[in-house]
């Protein structure tokens, strides 16, 4: 069996995404960057007699679009670590080719007891796009769900894991992985965990597919 | 939009297939082009080129496989231009037709005329494994 790794594409390196786990002390530290930054138009407000209002307007704005949704993530991952541990995705081949089987099983240790509503696995084909639009460059997304398997919620208690397994067979008439600048297509494997009153467990795992074998 | 000109004048027809223009990566791709003006037309060179593009939501990606610049320079009906390639393919990128993103082969001819608008015309093909 292979272990997958979390798909993180070059523009969304944080994937700042619900429940999505990422490096705590890299998303902190951005965090923090962008609290200290708008605390030096803070400064010149009190230092400046005129146009203090800028300084101030220009620090506030900084701090709200940026600063506080990177923490409120922080904070969101952190109350997923509390009752959730590092999961693993294994797969049979780390390579897919059309008409072959891919088996997947989804291990995860549970550290407080936590009552699954459900949880979801797919086989999704992500389509993404760049184009530019007067002066501005844009990007949208797709997923094309292939197939999933959804499984019933069940009680965990701390200590024991969440185990999930599925197998999915690849179209015959599937494509390949591309990735040019403005159109990239990447097949991957979504897990989905939904625990009520909690925030859910979501993570995209990249599956390799060349076009030779 | 298709050019009017094009339809009595530039024809791509390929070799031993019939109407369905699927190949595989790998796969020898053989034709004729062949240039049959109305009268004669001045251009300054004919470009036949094979080669894939993107279609859809995004920005164009595109790359040429095979190009061949003909120093041609005139064109009469009663002597046509009559040119023969033939063409390995890539493994890769298959054709691709899904939500956002088009991937799309095809052969295309070009005269080039000075100062007016070039004569073109294109026929698309699949590529992608079939066994």
């Amino acid at each position: 069996m292979y272990q997958l790794q979390p798909y993180r594409p070059i523009g969304n390196l944080f994937n700042l995404r619900r429940g999505s786990k990422r490096s705590p002390a890299m998303i902190l530290s951005i965090g923090l960057i962008m609290v200290m930054w708008p605390l030096v138009f803070f400064f010149g407000f009190l230092r400046s007699d005129g146009g203090a209002s800028v300084f101030l307007l220009f620090g506030l704005t900084a701090v709200g679009t940026i600063a506080i949704p990177i923490l409120i993530n922080f904070g969101w991952q952190a109350l997923v670590n509390t009752r959730l541990g590092q999961a693993e995705l294994r797969v049979n081949n780390d390579r897919i080719y059309r008409g072959e089987e891919l088996r997947c099983e989804f291990i995860q240790p549970v550290k407080g007891r936590v009552a699954i509503r459900d949880a979801t696995i797919q086989l999704v084909l992500h389509e993404w796009v760049k184009y530019r639009q007067g002066t501005s460059t844009y990007t949208k997304t797709h997923n094309e769900v292939i197939d999933e398997m959804v499984f019933e919620g069940e009680q965990k208690n701390s200590g024991e894991q969440i185990w999930l397994q599925t197998q999915f067979r690849i179209p015959q008439n599937a494509m390949h992985n591309i990735n040019y600048s403005n159109n990239r297509l990447q097949w991957l494997v979504v897990v989905k965990v939904n625990i009520p009153a909690f925030p859910d467990y979501y993570e995209e795992f990249a599956l390799d597919f060349k076009a030779d074998r | 939009m298709k050019d009017k000109r094009s339809e009595s004048v530039i024809s791509i027809r390929l070799k031993g297939l019939g109407q369905t223009h699927v190949f595989n990566p790998n796969d020898t791709i053989s034709g004729v082009v062949e240039i049959q003006p109305n009268s004669i037309v001045k251009c300054r060179a004919v470009v036949i080129t094979v080669g894939w593009h993107t279609e859809g939501r995004g920005d164009r990606n595109s790359m040429t496989i095979y190009e061949d610049k003909l120093p041609i320079t005139e064109i009469y009906p009663d002597s046509p231009v009559i040119h023969h390639f033939d063409v390995t393919l890539p493994p890769e990128p298959w054709s691709y037709a899904g939500t956002l993103i088009r991937v799309v082969w095809e052969i295309h001819a070009k005269v080039d005329i000075a100062m007016a608008k070039d004569i073109n015309e294109a026929l698309p093909f699949v590529l992608e494994p079939t066994d």
